[in-house]
């Protein structure tokens, strides 16, 4: 697992491992750390090699949450594997939700 | 929030799970027609395969999808709940436990499944009922699970997968009441979905399916929007056109189902680990000792403001005791339920056919008694079901019904508890106890026993009657170990046998393992603990009456002779003898014995500490306890005590 990275005005936080319930308590203490340091929060996933619909739901209220206070969240790289397997089946890819599709896949993103 | 290891949460319901699997089974057996019963194994297994994937044990959810598929066959109507495919299961589920539990066979588990297909072949010749020609429809389905869903095992992906098996399906996610990351618990699932499906397969109720394992707590709206060519974004539009009629599911299962529903509502419920509670319980006892202290330090001073602070904390040190002794109450029921699952596997080893009626299911008992009462319980049953019952014919000519009838029941009787086993079997051929004792060495040949003695042989070590040895007993081990295991709780055993009639084996279990009222007496320089419950009443034991029966240590109690037992001689006490001694008389059921004590100090809150393991082949102690004023007093062991007196009396019988 990663930490929290200074970078100016965007924190960093990586994750690594299998990101399911087992582990989302974990998960969730480090994001809503992050979260409530303010700022841009830029999410690293490339490590994650096992999720589900809590990492998910988790990552949802980090964005809603960032969003709220004025800034942003992304991801350093499109979801891909394990975690893009999740959304696709949880219905997270489909839809109006542009916004959402953009975030988790860059889908539209030059 | 909860912080607890998930995987042990997982092991708690998957345990619970199991329990309730093995119910709805042994119910099924007896109702195989019940669809509520079908449903709710149906649901439990799924639940446990489900919960079983989310925790990474594959093994246990490959394992569980086999008899998931099975019933979902039963509960389609497509296979009969056979008892030849209950007791598969049941031996399945057994493997399932394992699988849990971590101590998985895996031969066992190959076995078992190559069992389970067997029997479903078998099963298959009921053809499935022929199908009407299916109307293509499209439906709306938006829906969110209970809060806990995740918590609790649900895999809300694995729902979905069904949906999509249904037909055409479009899944689009909604995280609109997922609330700021600061408020959410994590495992809690906040998210919602939006359907649309289409398909001839698809109907209501096949929709309704999907959530049957959930739909109790859940928000579930199915809507049918009609044309199947339109596509899904049209479909939406249409919905204020169709007949929209929200579901309420809360109160779509029948009341009939309550009996065999196996999700136990989490009311106002919290689930404690038990050494918590034993630790908790530790710090009542020294809580009672410090009391004891303080009440002896008190009734020396002169002080009235400390004895009447003095009086209330003992008050509330009580009061605490007693809450605290509630707390480890569980009804017996749950050892009880356990039993079942015994007659049914006795039933088909022994061939004979048992009615097991239980009685006093909701008495209770601190929860670690109960666990250590499963072992020796499943021995004296296994052994009424053996030895006591006989065979269909057997009975039959001896004029009784063909199926026997084994009792389990539980009672209070003052500071016990009474668990009693009872078959109307053949009982117990005394004759052949006697020859056997003699011939194994226990008892000279020849040797005069009370009725009481020559039963209670049966838990002597090595001891078996049973002519051919089977898997279920007959080899003599067994029940020594019920009369160890019930010693090392300071019960007692009673056993009782009419021949031609039955056998009953009482286990006299006393309410608590840790604090008990005891009266506190003196003989010599030594203080001793009698525990209160057993002590039936004090009476004088003048000089003259003490010289009269120096020869033969008998008192008459209103025309009825009670030996008495010198805890003097017994203790070596050197120490010179008191004007007024004291006998107090003693029982355990029927038997009494007179302690003869050189004098009775007063009651005393009794926090048993065990004697170390030194001093564990000491037979006249239980325990010992710490005084109020920082000494040491040892408990009397009253079974041994009573039997010690009882041989007394016998002596003295053969003598006269």
């Amino acid at each position: 697992m990663g930490d929290i990275l200074d970078g100016g005005n965007e924190g960093a936080i990586a994750f690594s491992g299998p990101a399911t319930i087992p582990h989302v308590i974990d998960a969730w203490t480090r994001l809503s750390a992050a979260v409530a340091a303010g700022g841009d929060l830029v999410v690293d996933i490339a490590e994650v090699t096992a999720a589900d619909l809590s990492f998910v739901q988790l990552i949802e209220a980090a964005r809603a949450s960032c969003a709220r206070q004025g800034g942003t969240v992304r991801l350093a790289q499109p979801a891909e594997g394990a975690l893009r397997d999740v959304l696709d089946r949880g219905g997270f890819l489909a839809g109006a939700d542009t916004d959402r599709l953009q975030f988790w896949t860059y889908a539209g993103v030059a | 929030m909860n912080l607890q290891d998930p995987a042990e949460i997982f092991r708690l319901e998957a345990r619970e799970l199991l329990e309730a699997i093995e119910q709805g089974l042994l119910d099924l057996a007896d109702r195989q027609d019940d669809r509520d019963l079908v449903d709710a194994v149906f649901r439990s297994l799924h639940t446990l395969k489900g919960s079983g994937a989310m925790f990474g044990m594959e093994a246990l959810a490959a394992f569980t999808h086999h008899c998931e598929t099975a019933f979902d066959r039963v509960r389609k109507g497509l296979a009969p709940a056979t008892p030849e495919l209950i007791t598969c299961v049941l031996n399945a589920r057994d493997h399932m436990r394992a699988l849990v539990e971590g101590d998985p066979d895996p031969a066992v588990g190959d076995a078992l499944l190559a069992e389970l297909h067997r029997v479903l072949e078998a099963g298959d010749a009921a053809p499935p009922a022929a199908k009407a020609a299916p109307v293509a429809k499209a439906w709306r389905v938006r829906f969110s699970l209970p809060i806990d869903a995740m918590a609790n095992g649900t895999n809300p992906l694995g729902l979905l997968a069904e949906l999509r098996d249904l037909g055409d399906c479009r899944i689009v996610a909604s995280t609109e009441a997922v609330p700021a990351i600061d408020d959410l618990n994590p495992t809690d699932c906040h998210l919602a979905w939006d359907v649309t499906l289409a398909g001839p397969k698809v109907s209501r109720s096949s929709i309704e399916d999907v959530f049957l394992f959930v739909m109790d707590d859940m928000v579930l709206e199915i809507v049918e929007t009609g044309a199947v060519e339109a596509p899904a974004e049209e479909a939406v539009a249409v919905v204020e056109a169709a007949i929209v009629e929200p579901v309420a599911v809360a109160a779509a299962p029948a009341p009939a189902a309550a009996p065999a529903a196996e999700t136990k509502k989490a009311d106002s419920t919290l689930r404690v680990p038990a050494e918590r509670l034993d630790e908790l319980m530790d710090r009542v006892g020294e809580l009672v000792i410090a009391q004891s202290r303080l009440k002896t330090i008190a009734a020396h001073s002169p002080d009235m403001a400390l004895r009447s602070v003095s009086e209330e904390v003992e008050r509330l040190a009580a009061e605490l005791r007693d809450t605290m002794m509630v707390v480890r109450m569980v009804p017996i029921s749950n050892l009880f339920g356990r039993f079942r699952r015994l007659i049914h596997d006795l039933q088909r080893d022994t061939g004979k056919s048992i009615d097991l009626i239980t009685q006093g299911e909701t008495t209770e008992l601190d929860k670690t008694i109960i666990e250590r009462l499963a072992d020796p319980l499943i021995h004296v049953i296994r052994n009424a079901a053996d030895h006591g019952l006989e065979t269909p014919e057997q009975r039959t000519a001896a004029g009784k019904p063909a199926t026997g009838k084994l009792t389990l029941s539980a009672r209070h009787s003052g500071a016990e508890v009474v668990i009693t086993v009872s078959d109307d079997g053949r009982g117990i051929d005394r004759e052949r106890v006697r020859a056997k004792a003699e011939q194994s060495g226990l008892i000279a040949p020849g040797a005069t026993l009370s009725d009481a003695e020559l039963l209670h042989l049966i838990f002597a070590p090595g001891f078996s009657t049973a002519a051919a040895v089977t898997n279920l007993s007959g080899r003599g081990v067994g029940m020594d170990v019920v009369k160890r295991t019930i010693e090392s709780l300071r019960g007692a055993i009673d056993i009782t046998s009419v021949p031609g009639q039955g056998s009953q084996v009482s286990l006299r279990i006393p309410l608590t393992l840790a604090i008990i009222d005891g009266l506190l007496v003196r003989v010599g320089d030594g203080r001793y603990v009698v525990p209160l419950a057993a002590v039936e009443e004090c009476v004088e034991l003048s000089p003259e009456q003490d010289a009269r029966s120096a020869g033969r240590s008998l008192i008459s109690l209103r025309d009825e002779f009670v030996p008495f037992l010198r805890l003097r001689e017994l203790f070596r006490t050197t120490a010179e003898v008191g004007p007024h001694q004291k006998v107090v008389v003693v029982s355990t059921g029927e038997a009494r014995v007179g302690l003869v004590v050189d004098q009775i100090i007063g009651d005393h809150q009794t926090v048993i500490k065990s004697l170390s393991k030194l001093h564990a082949d000491v037979e006249t102690f239980s325990g010992a306890t710490i005084l109020g004023d920082g000494g040491v007093a040892l408990i009397l062991d009253v079974p041994h005590l009573v039997e010690a007196g009882q041989r007394l009396e016998k002596q003295f019988r053969v003598a006269s």
